[in-house]
């Protein structure tokens, strides 16, 4: 009787160890350093601006839209996005950016910026010396994968002494973000 | 583990204590040690991706692949080995917009060789597969009755996007767990 049982135990572990699997193991730590980073695309290649009016009581106006893409560090990031008037209107007695041939000429626009962006307050003139405010944005901001909205509504005054004419300027939009 | 515990716990119930072997008893209890000796060794310690513009860089390649490595005696008989990984959190430490879904685990190689010759024994790549805190099979094969060297390389490429919150230090770190199965 003690015999038997004693086998009985050896064959239980025999089929045990026929079917124990070895298992170890091992790690890996993955490192991402995310930078801080700002990206645009200007849907409005070219913007026509164009008035209703038929008495120069209505200016020229046209929208330029725009995607933007940031990310900004978690504490103490910020962003802005701006404009600068880098080609003034061309040919003569047309309007100009630079030398408005009338006082109270002027190009200007108003922003639109989706969140988590903020569009600069109220009326902006353009410039051909500085760049101006269009939109900020703070720390631990950041646009979805297909971008965020942003636009400019433009408006050029229109004055009599324009020539007739067709003129061009081209503003150039700088974005950044920490 | 857990299986050969239990098998050893009946037996022993079905069994008289008045009537047992006690040397019996000690060589059934050294057993499990025995069937787990083996060194699971992954290299290197630690990957990086440096995500910078997903405009102009989307994907974004580790600093390096990984290997894992290890030297065992399998069964035979068809068994299948297996490696798997999993991660250990769904989102990276210290940035938790980036989910570890962002990972894409790619075996770019798998081998069993034995210094003895031939051995019969298989490995396969799995397919690319997103990173889970789910264990997933990096690489399979049939096993074989030698001590053999099994050796697996792994690629990682995060999806880079806008909607990561930026952070460069501290850093963002992910434990990855590897887990190399041999019957």
């Amino acid at each position: 009787m003690t015999k038997k049982t004693t086998l009985i135990i050896v064959a239980c572990a025999l089929l045990a160890m026929a079917g124990l699997a070895q298992a170890q193991t091992g790690t890996t730590t993955l490192s991402v350093a995310v930078a801080a980073e700002a990206s645009l695309t200007v849907l409005t290649g070219t913007t026509t601006l164009a008035t209703t009016g038929t008495n120069f009581s209505i200016p020229f106006t046209g929208t330029t839209n725009l995607t933007y893409f940031i990310r900004t560090t978690k504490t103490g990031g910020t962003g802005s996005l701006t404009l600068k008037v880098t080609a003034d209107f061309g040919g003569t007695g047309g309007p100009s950016v630079a030398t408005p041939p009338s006082a109270g000429d002027a190009l200007t626009y108003t922003c639109t910026v989706s969140s988590p962006g903020t569009a600069a307050t109220g009326s902006q003139t353009a410039s051909t010396s500085a760049s101006t405010a269009f939109g900020t944005w703070g720390a631990n901001a950041s646009s979805t994968k297909a971008g965020n909205t942003a636009s400019a509504a433009w408006s050029l005054t229109d004055d009599p002494v324009y020539a007739t004419g067709t003129y061009t300027a081209t503003t150039t939009f700088t974005i950044a973000s920490t | 583990m857990t299986g050969w515990l239990t098998i050893a716990l009946l037996a022993a119930a079905a069994v008289k204590p008045t009537v047992v072997p006690v040397g019996k008893i000690r060589a059934m209890d050294i057993t499990p040690d025995a069937g787990a000796n083996f060194t699971l060794t992954v290299s290197p310690a630690t990957i990086t991706f440096s995500a910078t513009n997903p405009g102009t860089l989307p994907v974004v390649a580790g600093s390096s692949t990984a290997t894992a490595s290890w030297n065992a005696s399998g069964s035979g008989g068809g068994d299948t080995w297996t490696l798997t990984v999993r991660a250990a959190a769904t989102t990276f430490t210290n940035c938790s917009t980036v989910p570890v879904s962002a990972v894409t685990v790619t075996c770019s190689a798998a081998s069993v060789t034995s210094s003895s010759g031939a051995h019969g024994a298989t490995a396969n790549c799995a397919a690319a597969f997103p990173l889970s805190t789910t264990a997933q099979t990096v690489a399979s094969g049939a096993d074989a009755n030698n001590t053999l060297q099994y050796s697996v390389t792994i690629s990682f490429t995060l999806a880079d996007n806008w909607k990561y919150i930026a952070e460069m230090s501290p850093a963002c770190t992910l434990s990855l767990t590897y887990s190399a199965n041999v019957p």
